[in-house]
């Protein structure tokens, strides 16, 4: 039965939580397997727009999505309705689910569904939104719009998957899915659900490439995170969806784990819309807290999977504010940028970030900031330039922070 | 084609007032030599990206880079003399 | 012992005004509804909305800040910074840092989206606006928020279509209950544009829809056909019991919790009426789980049951919503007074925030939001009507359930009591 306790009993590290599910289709992989194979050789998936004619734009690279089937299992209504985030994300979804042996009907009321998503159908709807602007025609259709509100992505899972439980979606700009992550884990704890179909899912549109092209945040070339010569940020798309559930659940079950997730911290800058807080204030906060969180001390973590956007401003802040917070344990921790390889998904970047995370965790090596050629020496930190390494990890964390000074950071721990 | 060099102004301050939302403001209160983008209107980066645009819209002038940008926006006489000297070079 | 989590502050910005009139406009059954301004319509498109009224963001904002923010950032940030006022609440130091928000919304800043987007293929990718950019994120009301209160704790946004009021209430009672925050500003806000009039009237879901009647909005009726635009923000501060009692606050209520139901239903449709009957029981479960006697056990004289329901003056919701409302109050009805705020304020995703302000002032004062525009009941209600002839409830409102049933059928009812 669902329902919380009477009693607020406040979520602790002492209930644990872990990764039963991985699933993920990106601009390098459409499986959790290929990725992982991607990620480890270094492979940047950032090149010409094609989805769109990028004529006009002042950058026009992007790492997309591209040749990805159309799922047959989807039931022809909903197949016509899906805009090519909820696409996204029913395919994640499945495979995480397939990935997880999660009996669903089981218990369906006792699983819920979580995403993180800021543009949803809008690039299916921006064209049928502006013929209506310019009423340049008699008649109207609707189903384009009807996969904008971004609400409909939580639906459709839960149709499509038979999931009766709690449903939201959230959207916080960058940090949408990595919240979503850590909403899922307070879920369980605070005894709602076992399970939850955690993530996050984007698409390219033409309303965030003209924004981020007007912001002058491109860069012209595929990003460099943290180095001495970044230029800006690159446009990915995607998603991830993880299935997060009880340890105990999934013990009861005979699931295997791929990961433990401990914990997770959030902040809000306070200072401005765009820019980070020069100071890194809200970015060392959502680390301080999400170890506090976690149990976790800085020595324990071995790797952090940056938010390392490749804009002048971001990872200075970030690699300032990893310093504050690890002090000298920061000449320990190797930290780098995957938005390298599969460019910034938005919306999904939190998920599928956390993803690569645990995929770092579970198979012991640190991926690679890729086009990293001259690590930025105001910087100082392992960035793990170019080639990914082997090693031992217990704990990493995960950083996203979005537009409106957003910070989350998730601490995950080996299975 | 150029304008008239005090109604260029004019309609650069009124540009900066309603492009930038300086609701507040009235265009001819902003001084010619006035700096643009210091406290007087507290204005920031995003602003300048904004009257870039505002800039090629309205007078077909591009601001190729931030060091042009910087020197140009230094202040209403300023801009007015970049976007004239443009507009003389392209004529 | 337990530290609930209470309500100590309620600020609005809505088509009755603030918070008082708000609250009178609705207790009398007032209509916010008005005639727009029509501007470049297409024919036959609606003629009423429910636009926000005595309201100045300039009374509530800086200057500096409020040139750049749109109309939806400026409805939160007004609302929160009275809901501060009225919880005499000061954020500063620790408190400040601490101190988070939580709002919902179904469509966020549509109207400056549509102004970029005219610009965007109008004049092309080299004229794109960077000063509207920013402001399209779903977050960005929330990120002012940040910016004007100068708070560093959880800011967080969620987007449910109708239920996105609702759904933020949710997920600020478990983000205090999972001990991220002691405080929380929590609510909703959505606005009126004109790209959403077409896209409702297209999809025959605004009054007078197919019928070419009467355009009006009469939540529960047996003559609607349809709803109303309109547009607002409310938000409330939530604070665990023993953060409120140390500073001497004055408590409105206790968001005692939430309950969640998966109705059958299209992923872009409501439940048939059928599927809504034969819901309401799950809910009821999980609402006596967290201490609601039953309905049919109560004695009026310790106070009635609100229902503040989502009913919207549509042929289909309201029908559901009294054959959902009907199983979940049961043979408790009697002791229940079912409302709706939309006859008054209009349709608006983020509604349930409206509503939520609604509900601590009922538990506050004792009476109740009526639904004034009724003419003739719809017999499928089968529970009473706050009706303009309803009289005060003499034992007052113990209890209030905010019932959201929103598209794709994930209902979520919100729990508040006195304290």
């Amino acid at each position: 039965m669902n329902g919380v306790p009477a009693g607020h009993t406040a979520a602790g590290p002492a209930v644990p939580v872990v990764v039963t599910g991985l699933g993920t289709v990106n601009a390098l992989a459409h499986s959790t397997a290929a990725f992982a194979t991607a990620l480890r050789a270094g492979t940047c998936a950032i090149g010409p727009v094609t989805g769109f004619d990028a004529t006009g734009y002042r950058s026009r690279i992007a790492a997309e999505v591209k040749d990805l089937a159309i799922p047959t299992w989807l039931p022809s209504p909903l197949r016509r309705r899906a805009s090519r985030s909820d696409l996204f994300a029913l395919v994640a979804a499945k495979e995480a689910l397939t990935d997880s042996r999660l009996d669903i009907a089981a218990a369906p009321t006792r699983v819920g569904i979580v995403l993180g998503a800021t543009t949803a159908g809008m690039m299916r709807g921006e064209t049928a939104l502006f013929e209506r602007i310019q009423g340049t025609r008699r008649r109207y259709t609707t189903t384009p719009l009807l996969g904008m509100p971004m609400a409909t992505s939580a639906d459709l899972l839960a149709t499509v998957f038979g999931c009766e439980g709690p449903r939201l979606v959230l959207s916080t700009a960058c940090s949408s899915s990595a919240t979503a992550l850590g909403v899922a884990l307070d879920w369980i704890r605070l005894g709602r659900v076992d399970a939850v179909l955690a993530g996050g899912t984007e698409s390219m549109c033409r309303t965030i490439f003209a924004g981020f092209n007007a912001l002058h945040a491109l860069a012209l070339e595929p990003c460099r995170p943290f180095d001495r010569r970044r230029a800006g940020l690159s446009l990915g798309e995607g998603a991830a969806v993880l299935v997060i559930e009880s340890a105990a659940h999934a013990a009861r079950r005979g699931a295997g784990t791929h990961a433990t997730i401990l914990g997770y911290g959030m902040s809000a800058d306070g200072h401005h819309l765009t820019a980070p807080h020069p100071e890194g204030v809200g970015a060392a906060l959502a680390m301080r807290r999400a170890l506090a969180r976690s149990g976790v001390g800085p020595a324990d973590v071995g790797y952090i999977n940056a938010h390392g956007t490749g804009t002048p401003l971001n990872d200075g802040v970030e690699a300032s504010a990893i310093r504050q917070v690890f002090g000298s344990a920061a000449d320990r921790v190797a930290v780098s940028s995957t938005k390298s390889a599969l460019g910034h998904t938005l919306g999904a970047a939190g998920a599928i970030e956390g993803l690569t995370t645990i995929l770092a965790l579970r198979d012991g090596f640190l991926p690679p900031t890729v086009n990293l050629d001259e690590p930025d020496p105001a910087c100082e930190l392992d960035f793990v330039p170019r080639t990914s390494r082997p090693a031992e990890l217990h704990y990493a964390l995960s950083n996203s922070y979005g537009f409106g000074g957003n910070n989350t950071t998730v601490v995950f721990g080996r299975a | 084609m150029t304008m008239d060099p005090a109604a260029l102004k004019l309609k650069l301050k009124e540009l900066l007032v309603s492009g930038l939302r300086l609701q507040d403001t009235e265009p001819s209160t902003i001084a010619d030599d006035q700096p643009i983008f210091v406290e007087g209107l507290g204005l920031d980066s995003i602003d300048a990206l904004e009257l870039v645009v505002l800039i090629e819209e309205h007078f077909g002038i591009a601001i190729p880079d931030e060091e042009v940008g910087k020197s140009a926006f230094a202040s209403i006489d300023a801009l007015a003399a970049y976007i004239s000297a443009e507009q003389a070079r392209a004529g | 012992m337990r530290d609930a989590i209470v309500v100590t502050g309620v600020g609005v910005v809505s088509p009755l005004g603030p918070l008082p009139a708000f609250w009178s406009g609705l207790c009398a059954g007032t209509s916010g509804i008005a005639a727009r301004t029509p501007q470049d319509d297409r024919p036959a498109a609606p003629q009423l909305e429910a636009r926000v009224r005595d309201w100045h963001a300039r009374d509530h904002i800086r200057p500096a800040l409020l040139r750049r923010m749109d109309h939806t950032s400026r409805m939160v940030v007004s609302a929160c910074r009275m809901a501060l006022t009225d919880a005499e609440l000061v954020l500063e130091g620790a408190r400040a840092e601490d101190a988070g928000i939580v709002v919902g919304t179904a469509f966020g800043n549509l109207s400056e989206s549509e102004d970029f987007l005219r610009g965007l293929f109008a004049k092309g990718p080299g004229l794109a606006n960077p000063l509207t950019f920013p402001n399209l994120v779903m977050n960005a009301p929330t990120g002012y928020v940040a910016i004007d209160l100068g708070i560093r704790g959880p800011n967080l946004t969620v987007v449910r279509g109708e239920a996105s009021g609702e759904a933020a209430l949710a997920l600020a009672f478990d983000t205090i209950a999972a001990g991220h925050a002691d405080v929380l500003l929590a609510g909703g806000v959505d606005e009126l544009t004109p790209v959403a009039r077409d896209v409702y009237s297209d999809l025959a879901l605004l009054s007078p829809g197919a019928t070419g009647g009467e355009e009006w909005s009469s939540p529960f009726d047996r003559g609607r056909n349809g709803y109303v635009m309109g547009e607002g923000a409310a938000m409330l501060v939530l604070e665990r019991a023993s953060h409120a009692e140390s500073r001497g606050a004055r408590i409105y209520a206790e968001l005692a919790g939430y309950a969640t139901e998966s109705i059958p239903a299209s992923p872009h449709d409501w439940p048939t009426v059928a599927a809504g009957a034969a819901s309401g029981r799950a809910t009821a479960e999980q609402l006596a789980a967290l201490g609601m006697r039953p309905v049919a056990d109560r004695d009026d004289r310790a106070g009635i049951t609100l229902v503040v329901s989502c009913a919207n003056s549509t042929r289909r919701l309201d029908a559901v919503e009294a054959a959902r409302l009907a199983t979940l109050l049961g043979a408790g009805a009697r002791h229940a007074l079912v409302t709706s705020l939309k006859g008054s304020i209009g349709e608006l995703g983020a509604a349930g925030a409206l509503g939520a302000a609604a509900a601590v002032q009922a538990i506050a004062t004792g009476d109740v939001p009526r639904l004034g525009a009724l003419r003739a009941p719809d017999p499928a209600c089968t529970f009473p009507l706050a009706t303009r002839s309803t009289p005060q409830p003499p034992g007052g409102v113990a209890e209030v359930l905010l019932s959201a049933t929103p598209r794709g059928g994930g209902a979520i009812t919100v729990l508040f009591r006195r304290p």
